[in-house]
């Protein structure tokens, strides 16, 4: 309440008319830059600088809310963080924004509240807009759509979004959504609904649900890299999903997650480098395993000129020969990653991959038959390409050191065996050590090859 | 030949001091850009106001770290705040926009917690509030606050956390 700390005296005010009038607004022009990097809090606290200052942080460009930033050394309390919000947009007079930032933290925010300041900045031709709440939100699917300012997009949030017969927006370059359910707009649609990104280069969809009758085309013919993860397909519902198809020629990352329930189908696939596949299938869906492999199969198809591959199998594989059995050749494949596979599987695969340089196992074998490798013809990697073999999470089990076996045998041109503990290997009471010499012992096909152990437990 | 032959520009600082830096560098000073374009001839030597030795040294400093993909690990800790804003000053007129970015971010860090005589100093910015009004602005703006601030005389920094 004093006011005698305001005023400057005469000996203070003459240090600032000496220096020059010129630096001191060029000093002050270095806050307007900066306005846009510094907490809206702070930004709004520049009001009182100046009278010239009164108004400046209304024009900021940049908006950002975070309700878990500390206010004064404290976090807000929600009415006091909603109330800020609400004062902050009713003063604000640019009529375009460049980066809308809000996360919320806390939930039970009231869910109306918020989709009318996300409606507000909507309207504001936002260029980034990037919302995060764990909690349940609305949002207008029209302002949304027809927002064609957005160059980023990022929503992780619980929302339905229902979708037009057709998107066209034509400036996003970055698409990153999380928990949203896309439901179409009508039902008595038959036609493709189109998603129509011309300039998008990344595309993200983590855990929405594409619960859509038609098919979803996505026109994205500047998109590099595609990353979908797809799961909670219940087997008990009798709706087909729409498939999920990707128009894009210029593709080299594409990445699935998911339980093969729903369809992705690209159109173009032909300059994928890196691709990773992520198999997460209950044990409850047994019965549509023979279904799932044939998904696989579609899938792994349309990759098979990958340089590099991650393929990972969670919950599923004791059943899951079927997804093998067909696999394609991957005639590029230099590099394979893989969590588990058994002794058959890995075979085929390395049969499939004729050029595979390097290979790496997360978690070794699980069923590794002697007499299928002992009959085993040698794959044509294994004469050629093949130099370089991580094995990760080694139990020193007899599948383990079978494998081991198999390899130094027979792999003419391998350089490199890289072991790498498990790490509950050190607890047991298996003498590591006579491992290593046991292993080091064995017959080598190629003469430079060289086996190393790890001693960091591999993760 | 419409450019110099060799990869290095001449440049001269404001205290006299000539660096010669690869054209890649001179690539990313969008002032410097523009006069080398806008030059007939071969230049020979391009003075550069309001920058000194030690921004170059900076700067060339940030430059090999981010070519070398170690940009992060360009610090300007050991800067007071007023050679910060200096520096901060001349990659502005060089026009630099990455490392501008960074400086920005790194003074709106260093003022984040600081009061707003602090600030007004730091800025040069003359209080032409009388105290009535300032109270005034004050109070309208009062959910910007923490209730009970009162403006304090000098710098404060606030210690907090």
């Amino acid at each position: 309440m004093g006011s005698n700390g305001v005023a400057i005296d005469d000996t203070e005010a003459q240090t600032l008319a000496e220096e020059t009038d010129v630096i001191s607004t060029l000093h002050e022009s270095i806050l307007g830059l900066i306005l846009s990097f510094v907490p809206i809090i702070d930004a709004v606290s520049t009001s009182v600088l100046s009278r010239r200052w009164i108004e400046v942080w209304t024009s900021l460009s940049t908006l950002k809310f975070d309700d878990s930033l500390l206010f004064y050394g404290k976090k807000m309390q929600k009415e006091q963080f909603v109330n800020f919000a609400e004062k902050v947009l009713l003063h604000f007079t640019n009529s375009s924004i460049e980066i809308f930032s809000l996360c919320l933290t806390s939930h039970q925010y009231d869910a109306s509240q918020v989709s009318e300041w996300i409606s507000f900045i909507l309207e504001r031709r936002v260029q980034k807009l990037h919302i995060q709440y764990s909690d349940k939100l609305f949002l207008s699917s029209k302002s949304l759509f027809r927002c064609n300012s957005l160059i980023e997009l990022t929503l992780q949030m619980r929302c339905t979004l229902s979708l037009p017969v057709s998107v066209r927006l034509t400036n996003l370059q970055k698409l990153n959504i999380s928990g949203i359910k896309f439901a179409s707009d009508s039902s008595t649609y038959s036609r493709d609904i189109t998603l129509s990104f011309p300039h998008l280069k990344v595309f993200e969809a983590r855990g929405c649900e594409w619960s859509t009758m038609q098919n979803i085309s996505l026109q994205v013919p500047s998109l590099e890299r595609f990353s979908i993860a797809i799961w909670n397909h219940h087997s008990n519902e009798s709706c087909k999903y729409g498939t999920i198809k990707v128009y894009s020629q210029r593709l080299t990352d594409f990445s699935y997650e998911g339980d093969l329930e729903q369809d992705i189908v690209l159109c173009d696939s032909s300059s994928i480098h890196n691709a990773s596949v992520v198999i997460v299938i209950d044990e409850d869906k047994k019965d549509r395993i023979e279904i799932l492999g044939f998904h696989a199969h579609n899938l792994l198809r349309q990759i098979d000129e990958v340089e590099r591959l991650k393929l990972l199998f969670y919950k599923v594989l004791r059943h899951a020969k079927d997804f093998f059995i067909n696999l394609p050749i991957f005639g590029s494949l230099a590099y394979l990653q893989l969590n588990e596979v058994t002794g058959e599987a890995l075979l085929q695969l390395l049969h499939n991959s004729p050029i595979l340089n390097t290979l790496v196992l997360l978690n070794g074998v699980a069923n590794l038959q002697k007499d299928v490798l002992a009959s085993a013809m040698v794959p044509h990697c294994f004469l050629s390409s093949f130099k370089v073999f991580q094995f990760k999470g080694f139990n020193a089990n007899e599948h383990d050191l079978c494998l081991v076996k198999f390899m130094l045998a027979n792999a003419a041109t391998l350089e490199k065996m890289m072991i790498y503990p498990a790490f509950g290997l050190r607890y047991s009471d298996i003498d590591i050590g006579k491992v290593k010499e046991q292993i080091l012992s064995l017959p080598k096909c190629s003469s430079f090859c060289v086996v190393e152990f790890s001693d960091i437990a591999s993760s | 030949m419409a450019s110099s032959s060799s990869n290095l520009i001449s440049l001269k600082t404001s205290d006299g001091t000539v660096f010669k830096v690869e054209r890649a560098l001179a690539k990313t000073m969008k002032t410097v850009q523009a006069i080398i374009e806008e030059a007939d001839a071969n230049i020979y030597m391009i003075p550069i106001h309001n920058v000194f030795s030690h921004h170059m040294d900076m700067i060339i400093d940030y430059y090999k770290l981010s070519v070398a993909g170690k940009s992060k690990e360009f610090s300007v800790e050991k800067l007071d705040n007023d050679e910060l804003k200096d520096f901060l000053l001349a990659v502005h007129y060089l026009n630099m926009e990455d490392l501008f970015e960074v400086l920005t971010q790194a003074v709106a860090d260093r003022l984040e917690k600081k009061s707003v005589g602090y600030v007004r100093k730091y800025f040069g910015i003359e209080n032409d509030f009388t105290p009535e009004e300032y109270a005034a602005i004050r109070k309208k703006n009062d959910w910007a606050f923490k209730g009970d601030d009162i403006e304090p005389e000098e710098d404060e920094e606030k210690q907090e956390e």
